[in-house]
């Protein structure tokens, strides 16, 4: 093996390096941790951060607390065009559904963020003691808000009221109760501090903090409270219903007499993008290139009173039949001002006026109609597509109104026959159209009867605005969505009809359905957050 | 030596300034924590050691070296997936574990010359094992990148892939009635999962079936890491010519194919188109198989649950690169006063030979992810001409 040369290398290399310097350094684009919480400027931002969550992150992600809105297509009004989250309304939704998750990381992005404040606002100094006052009773507003939407949502769930570190990473889910005691609180102390008209459009005021005070309690059927709370935003004397109902809902009127709070939008720019939500309700002809999530059906169509037995409509298109047309006209106007239905006329982008269904992707809804509340006309939402500069309403006083009339009756029966409640009542119907019958002390023979009224005058009154999935599990009527047929119209052959069969057959499953599912992913993490029934 | 590949403030927590709001026509700043500080962290610290031989044959015409290596990484700084309900913030890096990869490369060269035929033949053989060798966190670690669900799991390969382990389609309801309970009860057509394990009542794994579909069943299905990485060269030179194949490939791979908006239908029910695959679907007609029902995520959802039914060998080689040249005599070039010519065509992953892009139609070297939407490698050919003054 003469010819066989070789080289034979043997080498250890051991390579232990590190850089302890680089790991000392202190950031120059962030502030650091250590600097910040110490002058009311601080505090002040501090603050803005626990408003900006009530957000989604960015205009990429599903919208948050306007997802309520959302939920209400869950209920008999319609159905939902996503299928993932539509399939809750058939009782399969996922434990890992995508909406759900971003719903559940906002709401705790909000409460971690009012809990940074809430920790550190009493040692920091305010030349203006009041100022820190109201500062403290819209942080405690804002957490009671988000701590309201996670137990509503998820009932048991993870709590606490500080910022929590890893160490918190295997927490263990907090009774529902508890959770209720804290927003109770929250709201007691946010009442006392807050000033009655907020400091700006779009903070919180006193009216606020008593609207939560009343959601709770009426989930609690604590009629007592609520009567007082909703008696306490009457007697503020600062709100009052817009003349014209499809006026509150406008860019051009946003921050009207009628609004107690809402989630602020200003038009796209670099520093801070818009809302998100409209973007859901808006439709393809829409500026917002919409995605039409929002799918009212016939049911939400028929709850609306035909005022007007032969109305006088011109009938524009040959496609429309007259069966079509006599059914939609006539009715109480709001219901035009909440969907967009065959035979009714939608300002798109470009302000180009097209008559329904003929607009882009009609069959985005899968009823067949588009909602319009929620949607700026023309290109009133433009340039940024997924972001609008509208604000999303989340209590309104004809919201405050009718709970006082539910609330009223609840507390004692008698009171269905009370001048006073019917005059709550009679103020929201006589806003939407001076030809809808008033009611008067004679016109119900039971309290049952004057609730089923007022079941459908909030149903009429506040569809997709976010509350109405949560009043039927109050009222005991979602469980008729076991088994409820959406029914919608359809565009054959080029003719509008009704549709024949149903876009969905809605299921509840009792002892699952009341909440939904914690997200499969923080389960992955921490198996000591149990699921709620019914999950996998 | 450490990754460089993390944030430069890991230790303490930060306030972001962009966490502004509007009141009316006004943008208000907005400061805000968005991240999770880690104040222990350190950094990652390798320690290699290699032995090799390299080896010279037959006055040089054989070249052979062989080296095994053996890297342990030490507190490999991950991103734990940290819950939402901590805030909604950015996880930090911590160091959670340690990994071994160790193995054999073997290198052979062989080159001669016959006449005025010369060639060359290499190739190289890596095995390679990879393993976790050292778990440091009560928390699991696994990983959801945009539906790939991966794990870190002591004794396996980093990253491995995790879900579901399918064992078949149901064929009908009495199937299903003695099969365990799911979430949502599944129907003839629909993927089988191996009830495989279960929780206590401390909620804690037993290793038994529980006849429960639920999280605790998902488990190892792939393994991301190749055992085998191949590669060969090979160049010939008669007269003027010249003529090269690189040929490059792994073995012993795992994929996922994900949900792609190709392949899996009805994730948006008014949009989308549905591969032909699903022509073999299953229906009462067709109980062989290879796909579950056609079903809408609406209707059942639990077949898009990420499960070993996603998971496919990803062996593959591939001819990297083919080139065929020809170098012009210079007694020709230098009457146009030219010192080199070449023309040349070159064909770039022209032929690849796996059976997952046989059945699927998308491209090995694709990275995984659940809806599966990627630009392949592009063939390509080249043609050209070298000219030197």
């Amino acid at each position: 093996m003469k010819t066989i040369r070789y080289i034979f290398l043997i080498f250890f290399i051991w390579g232990v390096t590190s850089c302890e310097d680089v790991l000392d350094e202190q950031p120059n684009d962030d502030i650091a941790e250590t600097t910040f919480w110490i002058t009311s400027t601080d505090a002040e931002a501090g603050l803005i951060a626990c408003y900006d969550a009530l957000r989604p992150r960015s205009n990429q992600v599903p919208f948050f607390w306007e997802f309520w809105g959302a939920f209400d297509q869950l209920i008999q009004i319609g159905t939902i065009r996503n299928g993932r989250v539509r399939s809750f309304s058939t009782s399969t939704g996922p434990a890992d559904d995508i909406h759900i998750e971003r719903s559940w990381s906002a709401y705790y992005r909000g409460l971690v963020r009012t809990n940074d404040f809430m920790v550190h606002i009493d040692a920091i100094p305010f030349e203006n003691p009041e100022r820190k006052e109201n500062l403290i009773g819209e942080a405690r507003y804002l957490r009671a808000m988000y701590s309201y939407g996670i137990t509503m949502i998820w009932k048991d769930a993870p709590y606490y009221l500080n910022v929590p570190g890893l160490e918190a990473v295997d927490i263990e889910k907090t009774p529902q109760q508890e959770i209720i005691n804290q927003i109770k609180e929250d709201l007691a102390i946010a009442i006392e501090k807050l000033p009655d008209t907020p400091n700006d459009p779009g903070r919180v005021g006193k009216g606020a903090a008593y609207m939560l005070q009343l959601k709770l309690a009426l989930f609690e059927e604590d009629w007592d409270t609520a009567v007082d709370a909703a008696q306490a935003v009457i007697d503020l004397g600062i709100y009052s219903l817009q003349p014209n109902y499809a006026d509150i809902f406008t860019l051009e009127n946003e921050n009207n007499s009628e609004v107690i709070f809402d989630i602020q939008g200003i038009a796209d720019n670099d520093i801070e993008p818009g809302n998100t939500f409209e973007r859901f309700y808006s439709n393809r002809s829409s500026s917002n290139s919409g995605l039409s999530w929002m799918n009212p059906g016939l049911w939400l169509v028929d709850k609306y009173e035909i005022i007007d037995p032969s109305p006088a409509y011109t009938q524009d298109d040959p496609r429309i039949p007259t069966e079509i047309y006599d059914y939609f006209e006539g009715r109480d106007p709001r219901m035009d001002a909440n969907i967009i239905r065959p035979g009714a006329y939608f300002v798109g982008a470009g302000g180009n006026e097209v008559l329904y269904p003929f607009i882009n992707n009609y069959t985005h809804s899968r009823t067949g109609l588009h909602a319009r509340k929620y949607v700026v006309t023309g290109d009133g939402s433009r340039p940024g597509a997924g972001t609008s500069p509208l604000n999303f309403i989340v209590f309104r006083y004809a919201d405050a109104l009718l709970h006082y009339a539910e609330a009223r009756v609840m507390q004692s029966p008698a009171a269905f026959n009370d001048q006073g409640v019917l005059d709550a009542v009679n103020a929201v119907r006589a806003r939407a159209s001076d030809q809808l019958p008033l009611y008067s002390p004679g016109t119900f023979s039971s309290a049952d009867e004057f609730l089923d009224a007022l079941y459908d005058e909030r149903i009429r009154e506040l569809p997709m605005e976010g509350w109405l999935y949560w009043d039927f599990k109050r009222w005991g009527l979602i469980e008729q969505r076991n088994g409820f047929d959406v029914m919608g119209i359809e565009l054959t052959g080029g003719q509008v009809q009704f549709r024949s069969s149903p876009v969905v057959t809605q299921v509840w499953a009792p002892n699952k359905d009341e909440y939904f599912p914690l997200p499969q992913a923080e389960r992955d993490v921490n198996p000591n957050l149990g699921q709620n029934p019914g999950y996998q | 030596m450490g990754n460089q590949q993390i944030d430069p403030y890991p230790y303490q927590a930060t306030y972001s300034v962009n966490e502004t709001y509007s009141f009316g026509d006004q943008v208000v700043l907005g400061v805000a924590q968005t991240d999770i500080a880690n104040p222990d962290i350190e950094w990652e610290t390798t320690t290699t050691w290699n032995l090799g031989a390299d080896l010279s044959f037959i006055r040089g015409k054989i070249n052979l070296s062989v080296d095994y290596f053996n890297r342990e990484t030490d507190g490999i700084l991950v991103r734990q997936e940290i819950p939402d309900y901590l805030g909604d913030k950015t996880a930090p890096f911590e160091n959670l574990a340690i990994v071994v990869n160790k193995g054999l490369e073997i290198d052979v060269m062989y080159r001669d010359k016959i006449g005025n035929f010369s060639y060359q033949i290499g190739g190289n053989l890596t095995i390679q094992d990879n393993e976790l060798t050292k778990y440091l966190s009560d928390i699991p670690f696994i990983s959801n990148n945009s539906g790939v669900l991966t794990v870190l799991q002591e004794g396996q390969p980093i990253n491995a892939l995790y879900g579901f382990q399918t064992t078949g389609i149901y064929q009908d309801e009495e199937q299903i009635a003695n099969g365990p309970t799911y979430g949502q009860t599944p129907s003839p057509g629909d993927l089988i999962f191996a009830d495989i394990n279960g929780r206590d009542e401390n909620g804690d794994l037993t290793g038994e079936p529980d006849g429960l579909i639920t999280e605790a069943d998902r488990t190892i299905i792939g393994n991301q890491i190749p055992k085998y990485l191949i590669g060969g060269n090979l160049s010939f030179g008669y007269k003027n010519f010249d003529l090269s194949v690189l040929v490059q490939g792994v073995f012993d791979v795992d994929t996922w194919t994900g949900l792609s908006g190709a392949f899996w239908p009805l994730e948006k029910e008014d949009r989308g188109q549905i591969h032909q695959l699903w022509t073999n679907r299953w229906t009462p007609e067709n109980p062989s198989a290879t796909l579950p029902r056609l079903v809408s995520n609406s209707a059942y959802s639990q077949n898009e649950l990420p499960s070993s039914f996603f998971v496919e060998d990803n062996s593959y080689v591939r001819i990297r690169n083919i080139t065929l040249g020809y170098n012009f005599s210079p007694d020709i070039i230098e009457r146009f006063a030219m010192s080199s010519l070449r023309i040349y065509g070159s064909a770039e992953n022209f032929f690849t030979f796996s059976k997952f892009m046989d059945k699927w139609g998308w491209d090995p070297e694709r990275e995984p992810q659940q809806f599966d939407v990627r630009i392949p490698n592009v063939k390509t050919f080249v043609f050209g001409v070298n000219v030197s003054f």
